[in-house]
């Protein structure tokens, strides 16, 4: 009798959680889209704000990272424009190169003189004459008697003292200094350094014709190779009752940077 | 100090900063203010001291032979300290302004200058008179004649109205 009533309890049960399960089902179908909705307006406002916020939180995180990012990329394109600017400097430095030894293969220099290259680093006006200072000396091959000249072809001097690491030039403004040179129109003269006057002309007859503006070159009878630019004719002097004319020559050393020369070694 | 410090400026003007803008001209300022150091300097055994300390530096800056600067400018001290012993015009030129003592001791200094030079050639030509005139010779053309003077003058207006104050 028990066990009867027990199971008609059970199926009670069963069906009360049946028909509540049902009615719930039932019920979520019919009201789903509404219910959703209220939900949705109940929780909607507060959780815009929260993804609101998140948002922007996430967004500067987003820009820290792209800060992180730029920094990184600003890093590589300083190196990038130091690497660039190292090989512009490079490319000028072969530029520079290139049109000095360009110059110097269209240079008339003996094949057999050995040429050092060398700075200038003082240049100074004793009572003796000027005086420039070079940056080679023994140990870079040089020796007393080389010539010095520009890159251009120009006359520079000639060295006269020469020490382990520096040598002493007489350049072609100093008295001392003697150059067998040719003129544009032929004719052969001694130039001596007549110091701020330039260049002097010596034993230059009366008729001989030479004219303001000619080229004055080496002649090679000496120490100088042929052909080197000395200078250019400034004034003419004709006196009747002297033997010689007076010359006076602009030198070309006056118009050049002094800063970088070729020592021309002895054969 | 301050002497020390004009001092090395005209070094540098002198040997690279002129010569480099220039080129080779005359640009005679440290030799003359070596010498002005005996018109204007004040005791007689400083100056020495002094103009010897300089001529060292300025030959080790030049690259040259010790002495090759300052034997020249101890004898020509020397010539015009002795000088003075017979022609007093050293206190003179030091205690007197104005134009005019300017100019006497720009022409003295240049005179200076001059046995300086002479002195200079004299002993680097191995002590061979002939050539040392000939040398010496072409220092009295016009443009250096004036260009030695006016630096005199320079050093001069230098010394008297900046340094001996």
């Amino acid at each position: 009798m028990r066990d009867l009533i027990n199971r008609r309890t059970k199926i009670r049960k069963w069906i009360f959680v049946t028909s509540v399960a049902a009615m719930l089902l039932i019920c979520l179908i019919l009201f789903q889209g509404y219910a959703v909705d209220k939900m949705m307006g109940v929780i909607g406002g507060p959780s815009a704000v929260v993804i609101n916020r998140l948002s922007i939180v996430s967004s500067f995180i987003s820009q820290i990272s792209k800060i992180r990012t730029l920094a990184a990329e600003n890093i590589s394109f300083r190196d990038e424009n130091m690497r660039l600017l190292s090989q512009i400097v490079s490319q000028v430095k072969l530029e520079e190169e290139n049109l000095y030894l360009r110059q110097l293969l269209e240079l008339p220099l003996p094949v057999d003189r050995k040429r050092i290259e060398a700075g200038v680093f003082n240049i100074q006006l004793t009572p003796k004459g000027h005086i420039i200072l070079l940056n080679v000396g023994v140990n870079s091959g040089v020796s007393e008697d080389d010539i010095v000249i520009s890159q251009s072809g120009v006359v520079i001097g000639i060295v006269k003292e020469v020490f382990n690491n520096y040598s002493r030039v007489m350049i072609v403004t100093d008295p001392d200094l003697k150059i067998t040179v040719e003129l544009s129109s032929g004719v052969s003269a001694m130039a001596r350094g007549a110091y701020d006057d330039g260049i002097l002309l010596d034993f230059i007859s009366q008729s001989d014709e030479i004219a303001n503006g000619d080229l004055v070159k080496t002649e090679g009878n000496d120490l100088f190779p042929r052909g080197l630019l000395v200078g250019k004719v400034k004034s003419v002097t004709t006196d009747n009752s002297s033997l010689f004319k007076q010359v006076r020559v602009k030198p070309a050393i006056d118009d050049i940077r002094l800063s970088r020369v070729i020592v021309l070694g002895q054969r | 100090m301050i002497i020390s410090l004009f001092f090395a400026f005209f070094l540098i003007l002198e040997n690279l900063l002129l010569p480099s803008l220039i080129g080779p001209k005359i640009i005679i300022i440290t030799q003359i203010f070596l010498l002005s150091i005996f018109i204007f300097g004040k005791k007689r055994s400083a100056v020495f001291i002094q103009a010897g300390i300089f001529s060292a530096g300025e030959e080790f800056f030049l690259g040259m032979r010790l002495g090759t600067i300052f034997i020249p400018i101890f004898i020509t001290g020397l010539f015009y300290l002795w000088i003075n012993n017979f022609i007093e015009f050293r206190s003179g030129l030091q205690d007197s302004s104005g134009f005019r003592v300017v100019i006497i001791a720009g022409i003295v200094l240049a005179f200076l200058y001059y046995l300086y030079s002479w002195i200079y050639i004299y002993i680097g030509s191995s002590f061979n008179a002939m050539n040392s005139w000939v040398g010496f010779m072409n220092l009295l053309d016009v443009k250096m004649i004036i260009g030695v003077f006016l630096w005199s003058g320079f050093s001069c207006l230098l010394w008297k109205y900046v340094l001996y104050k």
